[in-house]
């Protein structure tokens, strides 16, 4: 079976237990404001521009079978309307200014990639967790992956936003060790404003899971404005501390994600919003470990 | 107890920048050479041993001293150099005759040398018997030899006595009549015994011993006895230790101390000095066992997150076995110290001559390249090999001839008198005395010659892109006008780094070439040649700077690549990728040395995961076979440079959040934000 990948990332220390291989799978669910992987929302492949490396070759405009790349007085410009994303351009961009998102790949091609760290894994205590996007949206193809990786005896996590049917987590769960469950906030209205979605899916899933024996390590990306405040940590508190199986919460602060939005040619949503202070990171803390969650 | 060391320190960072001797206490440069002049006039025929001995003794007892009241130890001589003029003298002599008609060199394919500046002395031995002992065990016995060690350890003493009473100090004072039998006398020994050491060798000391294990005992028993607190202690080791940076400024090697695999109170005493002092020189190697525990091995992961970048770990278990499988005892295996960089030697047993042979891998492809035309990557492979067996020939005979100078160049009593083996067989280090008489050969840009043949294969033989004759006037015009073809060869081929099996497996092939090749060929002092692969940044200049344009895409005359990484910028699959193209290698085949460079960001290891990220690292390319490894964690300074030359820092990672992504592909005012947290950080 094959997935539809963005990237794998090594030495990734911070996506669950020692050191990892995390494989992001492209395709998103939600639709958040402060998205940091723009390129990973849509399941379809796509065309990245990086224009500080492009020095008007115009390799990418001979290669192109669509006539998608064109040069305005020198500057490059890339018609994502025609664009197929085949990444004929990508193979031709020898300075590296143009990237393909979305390849394809094989369950074996994965875990083999995965595989080639294994030290690492047994070293540090570490492993393999699958990303997004939204990863359970490829549901059968994560849990032939973990598998696969299970034989090896990796530790496998599943970082997910849970907004997807609980049929994915079924498949996944005889081959999770560990899940990372994004949540965002607790009202189902800001919810909506700020992801597109509903949480209904995301809070019944959760409940779901916490029964399942299965650890759960929950993150939230803390955003002014949004959840980084007092009631909205609170309200997130209460729920967890309700439920079964929750080993850790993980803020993860708001960080600026310009370049990216710009190398798949979209406008930056977040112009108005800064990072979060040391101070309202520390609230959020304290908050949550009100609960008796061990927070980091 | 004098002044807290911070107060001081400043002032004793500068100590040797323009030191006070005093003319009363001693005798000019004039009268000193007058001396020796009347002295070599009167004895035309003396064995050199022994006016080099004559000479040191002079040294110590009439040249100038300069005292320094607010410090712990003793040390300051004004001997103009005067020895190494003198074995200068005879090298210019001696060689002069032997390389007179020697034909040109090829330029920077390799190097062959008398390596004089490699060595390390019996540490053990000094500190067990002191100036006193080591000169009673060679006086009285016939022979040039014992009577040349005699008359230098007489000379240390005669010192020890004039500057213990100059500037007040007991323990000098101490010393003069016997070993050493506190910490603070076992340090002023070991520094003064550096000191005359350099008098006699130049800078030649490279390896300060196994500090831990030499020092330990010396530091239990004084605490025991109520004789010194930890406190006073640490204050001992910064003023000892900052000596070393005074001497180097940090613009030269620095001198390492060696650490474990055993470890006792003062090991981490140390390094909790060490991480205290923020210093560049001294710099410590760390031997990293099964018995080392866990909690030191955290001690230290910590100093180097803390931006120590001067330790080096070493793989111990690893190591020891290459020691057996390359002659040594298992006892004296296990008594090994790291020499200069990264050369591994039996402490106070083996004088290794880490630096006697250099060779250039890449200009060996270039060599290779241009001399015949090859119908396949085998013939070309083929010839590659053939020349660095031809460049090797050349570099050990260059050694082997040298070596037959030595000691009509420099005899080296001070440093004999130490080792046991030279005084029970009578012979001078130069004479290869010691137990173990090994010559090194560091190969350098491993890289460069496995990436360029590695293009050669796949642009030419395989893709047919461009004809050898195309490429070969790619290389010839540096490049120019070939601006496609070189990203072709920069961004289209396999790079060495990438656990990529399609250049890894040329690395493995040069690699174990070199391995059968070098090691086991005898040298001229009754021992063997050891390979190397690493090369200092020094090296691998000179070496670049006559290497012409490469088939990797490198510009003629640039650096090559050091030691046993990947070209910068070209390991774009990450540290873990690096490691295990690395360990493909059987680096055993290196018995003179390797070491792997790791560049992390502070992001990879920040917080409290940051200790067991780098501890894995370094455990996971231990099992995986690696040999040693150093660490860069980059800084708000670093990383402004990575943003103005950004294809240098290529494989930098930083974590945007949920997201590593590559520090060049942000946008400036995300960068900028990066640099800020380090420069808070």
């Amino acid at each position: 079976m094959t997935g539809r990948l963005l990237e794998l990332t090594r030495l990734s220390v911070h996506d669950g237990p020692g050191i990892r291989t995390t494989a992001f799978l492209k395709g998103c669910a939600l639709q958040c404001r402060w998205c940091h992987n723009p390129e990973s929302i849509s399941p379809r492949p796509e065309i990245g521009f990086v224009k500080r490396k492009c020095v008007g070759c115009g390799k990418c405009a001979e290669a192109c079978p669509v006539g998608a790349h064109t040069f305005d007085g020198g500057s490059h410009r890339l018609n994502r309307g025609l664009c197929k994303a085949c990444g004929k351009c990508v193979e031709a961009c020898l300075p590296g200014a143009l990237r393909h998102y979305g390849s394809e790949m094989t369950a074996e091609e994965v875990a083999a990639a995965v595989l080639e760290d294994a030290t690492f894994y047994t070293k540090s205590g570490g492993g393999c967790t699958i990303s997004g996007g939204e990863p359970l949206l490829q549901a059968p193809f994560c849990a032939e992956v973990f598998g696969i990786l299970r034989q090896s005896g990796i530790h496998c996590a599943m970082d997910t936003s849970g907004a997807v049917g609980w049929e994915c987590f079924e498949t996944v769960l005889p081959h999770t060790d560990l899940f990372l469950y994004d949540l965002k906030h607790m009202d189902e209205a800001v919810h909506r404003a700020h992801t597109g979605s509903s949480n209904g899916k995301i809070l019944d899933n959760l409940k779901r899971l916490s029964g399942c024996g299965v650890p759960i390590e929950i993150r939230i990306p803390t955003i002014p404005g949004f959840n980084a405040d007092t009631d909205s940590m609170a309200a997130i508190g209460q729920l967890l501390n309700d439920l079964n199986n929750i080993v850790g919460v993980r803020l993860l602060p708001y960080h600026l994600a310009r370049s990216k939005y710009e190398t798949i040619g979209r406008p930056y949503p977040m112009d108005d919003v800064q990072p979060p202070d040391a101070a309202t990171i520390d609230n959020a803390k304290a908050i949550l470990q009100g609960f008796g969650l061990h927070v980091t | 107890m004098l002044r807290p060391f911070d107060e001081v320190r400043k002032q004793l960072e500068r100590q040797y920048l323009d030191v006070q001797f005093d003319p009363a206490s001693g005798l000019s440069k004039d009268e000193l050479v007058a001396e020796l002049d009347e002295h070599r006039a009167e004895n035309p025929d003396e064995p050199r041993i022994l006016t080099r001995a004559w000479l040191f003794h002079l040294l110590c007892s009439k040249a100038r001293l300069a005292v320094e009241p607010d410090d712990y130890f003793a040390d300051k001589l004004e001997h103009h150099n005067l020895l190494i003029t003198l074995r200068e003298e005879w090298r210019r002599e001696e060689e002069g005759r032997e390389f007179k008609d020697e034909p040109q060199a090829i330029l920077g394919a390799w190097t062959g040398q008398l390596d004089v500046g490699h060595i390390c002395p019996d540490w053990r031995s000094l500190l067990q018997h002191g100036f006193t002992g080591l000169r009673d065990r060679a006086a009285g016995r016939s022979g040039d030899f014992y009577q040349a060690v005699a008359m230098v350890y007489d000379g240390a003493i005669i010192l020890a006595k004039r500057l213990a009473e100059a500037q007040g100090n007991a323990a000098l004072a101490a010393l003069a009549q016997r070993p050493p039998q506190t910490f603070h006398e076992a340090l002023q020994l070991a520094y003064l015994y550096h000191e005359l050491q350099e008098m006699e060798g130049g800078y030649c000391v490279r390896s300060m011993g196994r500090f831990d294990q030499l020092y330990g005992n010396f530091y239990v028993a004084d605490l025991k006895a109520g004789r010194l607190t930890r406190d006073h202690a640490k204050e001992l080791l910064k003023y000892f230790w900052v000596k070393f940076f005074a001497r180097t400024r940090g613009k030269l090697y620095g001198k390492p101390f060696l650490f474990g695999p055993e470890v006792n109170e003062l090991s981490y005493l140390a390094f909790e000095v060490y991480r205290e002092m923020q210093i560049v020189d001294p710099k410590l190697h760390v031997r990293l066992g099964e018995q080392t525990p866990q909690d030191f091995m955290d001690e230290v992961a910590g100093c180097i997150l803390a931006g120590c970048t001067g330790i080096v770990t070493v793989n111990d278990t690893a190591q020891v076995e290459m020691l057996r499988q390359n002659g040594k005892t298992l006892e004296d295996a296990k008594d090994y110290i790291l020499i200069g960089c990264y050369e591994p030697a039996v402490m106070g047993k083996e004088l290794n001559c880490s630096g006697a042979a250099g060779l250039n891998l890449a200009k060996a492809v270039e060599i290779a390249l241009a001399s015949g035309d090859y119908g396949s990557f085998e013939d070309l492979m083929a010839a590659y090999i053939g020349t660095l067996d031809a460049q090797i020939a050349r570099a050990i005979d260059r050694v082997r001839r040298d070596e037959r100078l030595w000691p009509q160049v420099s005899p080296s009593p001070l440093l004999s008198g130490t080792m046991d083996s030279c005084i029970e067989r009578g012979l001078d280090v130069s004479q290869a005395g010691a137990k173990y008489n090994t010559s090194g050969c560091c190969c350098v840009g491993l890289a460069n010659a496995a990436d360029s043949l590695a293009a050669v294969r796949q642009i030419v033989f395989e893709e047919q892109r461009c004809t050898l004759a195309d490429l070969r006037a790619a290389l010839a015009a540096n490049w120019e006008g070939y601006e496609g073809l070189r990203l072709i060869a920069q961004h289209r081929v396999p790079k060495w780094g990438n656990n990529d099996a399609r250049v890894d497996d040329l690395a493995v092939e040069i690699t174990n070439f070199l391995g059968k090749r070098l090691n086991h060929e005898p040298n001229a002092r009754g021992g063997v040649f050891q390979a190397a692969l690493y090369g200092i940044t020094d090296t691998a200049k000179a070496f670049g700077r006559n290497t012409g344009a490469l088939p990797d895409g490198r510009l003629a005359g640039q650096p090559l690549t050091i030691n046993t990484g990947a070209t910068i910028g070209m390991d774009s699959k990450g540290v873990t990728s690096l490691i295990n193209s690395v360990t493909t290698l059987d680096l055993a085949q290196f018995p003179n040395g390797t070491v792997l460079d790791i560049m992390l960001h502070p992001s990879v290891v920040t917080g409290s995961a940051g200790i067991p990220t780098i501890c894995s690292i370094i455990r996971s390319h231990f099992a995986q076979g690696g040999m040693a490894i150093q660490f860069n964690v980059f800084d708000a300074d670093l990383l402004r440079e990575a943003q103005c030359t950004p294809e240098k820092y290529a494989n930098l990672q930083v974590r945007v959040c949920g997201w590593n992504v590559r520090f060049v592909d942000l946008a400036p005012e995300e960068q900028q934000m990066f640099i800020t947290k380090a420069e808070v950080a």
